[in-house]
């Protein structure tokens, strides 16, 4: 099983790679650290890069994730993964732990350029994994709504605010108590508390420990989705 | 028996008519069996089924001597499915199409440069396969099906697309994977193909086999013994049939041979397309 998610994963990561992926991501870093080293004045960067850390590895791995599934279903290349020793939830792992890996990359990118390299990056990546990988899972559930990748988009932003809400309670806008209950709200408060250098060892493995239950929870829920959803025939060519 | 389907039955999730309605059918190891219909027959759904793609199926189906329903993952590390249409990673090589797909299996695989050269698809191109023509894009498909040694191989048109140098290697390379002790299931609306490869055929119609025979038999069961003579008088070429089952036609015929100059003469066998028609009272195409 570990050597068929492997593979699935390198060839996840070679069909992003070719469909420019990294470099989108890559863009994206650019942007975000330019404009908080050379626009921003300097405090105001550290306190709201948690905002783009929580974008990066978010918004961009739900969408990564969802541009390539459209991609497979577009080629229809999906259908020969299926009928090769290969199980949907491998090919799923593979999928969320490609686009992970970018979002995470692209994090710790941001985060070491902005507020430097110490400690704090190990728990940092850890969460940040944690976070792209449930966040991927948010956006291949939305893309079994969706026949193609504008309407995803169109139809996946009130999903997306509501992803994000735990912001607010990052920021003291809102009462933690509100959007705790959100799966996002483990990811994002730890990602804030990483930024404000006032995390601890045993609360960040607490975090990750929250955020990687609310995924194999939607993980075992998306799988099955996924598994029905290819039964019927609707998904391969 | 490699494959055995009983009664096979299978609607698609919020239809009102089911694609297959008590299907019957058994296929031998080293067997070429051709699955011929027209559009909509339910060819796809049957190999979408024995693949494994579609699942819920009402009836019986068994391969290597084994419920479908109870096989896991060494079933998909058995068979190999060569699909219709090129579904390839458009920005991947056809080496990296083939080597990355292979790595899925645990089992024994051949290069992929030995049946990228065996289909002659060059394994030096470095071009990406969105690059290639639609009947290298299927070659490529074709190779892809066949890197783990499929010893069940699920063929749909396979030489769709293919100029007919390339077709007649195809056909070839099938008959010898067959020879080798591979089991095909073809799908096709190529009767030349159906009736140069395959050692039996299958009719489906509406969902249902309507007859199922060697070429041969079937070509032989509706043949109607009548041969045609071609022959010179003066500049004019006429041509005449004579039915060897009446014995007045018979003599007119063996008089012919002794009076006349006979230019040709064929024997009247139908067409595969022609026992399809009469079996079925459809067209297979359209």
């Amino acid at each position: 099983m570990i050597r068929r998610v492997l593979a699935a994963t390198r060839l996840v990561l070679l069909v992003q790679a070719r469909g420019y992926f990294p470099h989108t991501f890559a863009l994206f870093v650019g942007m975000v650290v330019g404009v908080l080293l050379f626009v921003v004045p300097e405090g105001i960067a550290q306190l709201i890069l948690p905002v783009f850390l929580v974008t990066e590895p978010g918004m961009l791995g739900l969408m990564a994730v969802a541009a390539h599934r459209y991609l497979e279903l577009g080629s229809a290349s999906v259908s020969a993964l299926h009928v090769s020793p290969l199980r949907s939830g491998e090919y799923l792992v593979a999928l969320l732990s490609a686009s992970a890996l970018l979002g995470t990359a692209a994090g710790v990118v941001t985060f070491a350029a902005v507020a430097g390299v110490d400690g704090r990056l190990v728990g940092l990546t850890l969460v940040l994994f944690a976070f792209a990988f449930l966040s991927g899972l948010l956006g291949f559930a939305l893309s079994l709504r969706y026949p193609d990748f504008p309407r995803f988009l169109l139809g996946s932003i009130p999903a997306m605010v509501v992803w994000q809400l735990p912001l607010l309670a990052a920021f003291d806008l809102a009462p933690a108590a509100v959007v705790v209950w959100l799966p996002s709200a483990a990811g994002i408060l730890a990602l804030a508390e990483l930024c404000r250098g006032d995390l601890s060892l045993p609360a960040t493995a607490g975090w990750v420990l929250a955020g990687g239950a609310w995924a194999g929870a939607a993980f075992v829920l998306v799988q099955r989705l996924y598994a029905r959803r290819l039964r019927s025939g609707w998904e391969l060519a | 028996m490699i494959v055995s389907v009983r009664e096979l039955a299978y609607r698609y999730p919020g239809a009102t008519e089911s694609v297959l309605r008590d299907l019957d059918f058994e296929i031998a190891e080293g067997e070429v069996f051709g699955f011929l219909g027209p559009n909509g027959s339910g060819k796809s759904t049957t190999q979408k089924l024995l693949t494994r793609i579609l699942r819920g199926h009402q009836g019986r189906i068994s391969v290597f001597g084994q419920d479908l329903e109870t096989q896991g993952v060494a079933y998909h590390e058995r068979i190999g499915v060569c699909f219709e249409i090129p579904n390839l990673y458009e920005k991947l090589t056809a080496r990296e199409n083939l080597d990355f797909y292979r790595r899925f299996y645990a089992g024994p695989c051949d290069p992929p440069e030995a049946l990228l050269a065996e289909l002659d698809l060059p394994e030096a191109d470095r071009r990406p396969v969105g690059h290639y023509s639609k009947g290298m894009k299927m070659r490529v498909v074709l190779a892809r099906s066949l890197v783990n040694r499929p010893k069940l191989w699920f063929l749909d048109e396979p030489t769709s697309g293919q100029d007919p140098e390339h077709a007649v290697r195809i056909r070839d390379l099938v008959r010898a994977r067959a020879d080798a002790g591979s089991t095909v299931f073809l799908t096709t609306h190529d009767m030349h193909l159906a009736d140069t490869l395959c050692d039996r055929v299958g009719f489906l119609v509406d969902g249902r086999i309507a007859s199922v025979g060697s070429p041969r038999e079937l070509k032989l069961a509706h043949a109607r013994r009548t041969v045609r003579v071609e022959l010179r008088r003066g500049e004019n070429l006429e041509s005449q049939s004579f039915e060897l089952d009446e014995p007045a036609s018979k003599a007119a015929f063996l008089e012919l041979l002794r009076s006349e100059r006979v230019e040709t003469i064929h024997t009247q066998e139908p067409s595969l397309e022609d026992v399809f028609l009469e079996v079925t009272g459809r067209r297979l195409l359209g």
